[in-house]
């Protein structure tokens, strides 16, 4: 797929203070008509960071990395959900990359069970898995 | 995921997944909110059918031409 207009925010830079928005030529164009200024114009370390990570993860083919590596956690949250037979509210879902874990509310408060897991996984040194309720 | 993501952190991961579940599955029933060492996370965003919750409207004069975005 190639949209029109893409929106990307620090990750291409490696998380320095920077975000993208490109587009088709055609759209873009318009923009030279408009006038916009915000408050790091001249800040260049994030332009050097983004360049420096762009062409790392070409080289590397980091987002395949990470789409199988986040296909194991998906696949591999799902088949433990199904064998312990709680597939029916709970579920990994979403881009292989990027997934998020949620909890139906036939279980008890979708909340509650987020914290809860969230809770045992920080004791196991595990933080930041991707939840939604 | 991150580029620094091994196998083992996969693998490692899902090992605490199924203790984790496991303890979740034990509690089926509604005794979660118990164990529970602290409060529960809320929701990030405010529903905004509640007006009362919605943030103040800023006034027009607020602005003064040109709006400066940081990233």
């Amino acid at each position: 797929m190639t949209p029109d207009l893409a929106c990307y925010s620090k990750a291409f830079a490696n998380g320095m203070p920077i975000s993208l928005l490109t587009g088709r030529r055609a759209i873009w164009s318009y923009s030279r008509k408009r006038y916009s200024s915000y408050n790091v114009w001249g800040e260049a370390l994030s332009l050097a960071a983004a360049v420096a990570t762009i062409h790392e993860m070409m080289e590397r083919n980091v987002p395949a990395y990470l789409a199988a590596q986040g296909k194991k956690l998906k696949d591999g949250y799902n088949a433990l959900a199904k064998e312990l037979g709680i597939d029916g509210y709970t579920r990994c879902s979403g881009f292989d990359c990027r997934s998020l874990v949620s909890f139906d509310a036939s279980a008890g408060q979708p909340l509650e069970l987020k914290s809860y897991v969230q809770q045992e996984l920080i004791k196991r040194g595990i933080s930041g898995p991707g939840f939604t309720t | 995921m991150s580029f620094s993501h091994t196998d083992a952190d996969v693998e490692y991961t899902l090992s605490a997944y199924r203790e984790v579940l496991g303890l979740l599955k034990s509690g089926d029933g509604g005794d979660v909110a118990a164990r529970l060492k602290g409060k529960p996370v809320e929701a990030v965003f405010r529903k905004v059918s509640n007006f009362n919750m919605k943030p103040a409207r800023p006034r027009l004069n607020d602005f003064h031409g040109i709006i400066f975005f940081s990233g």
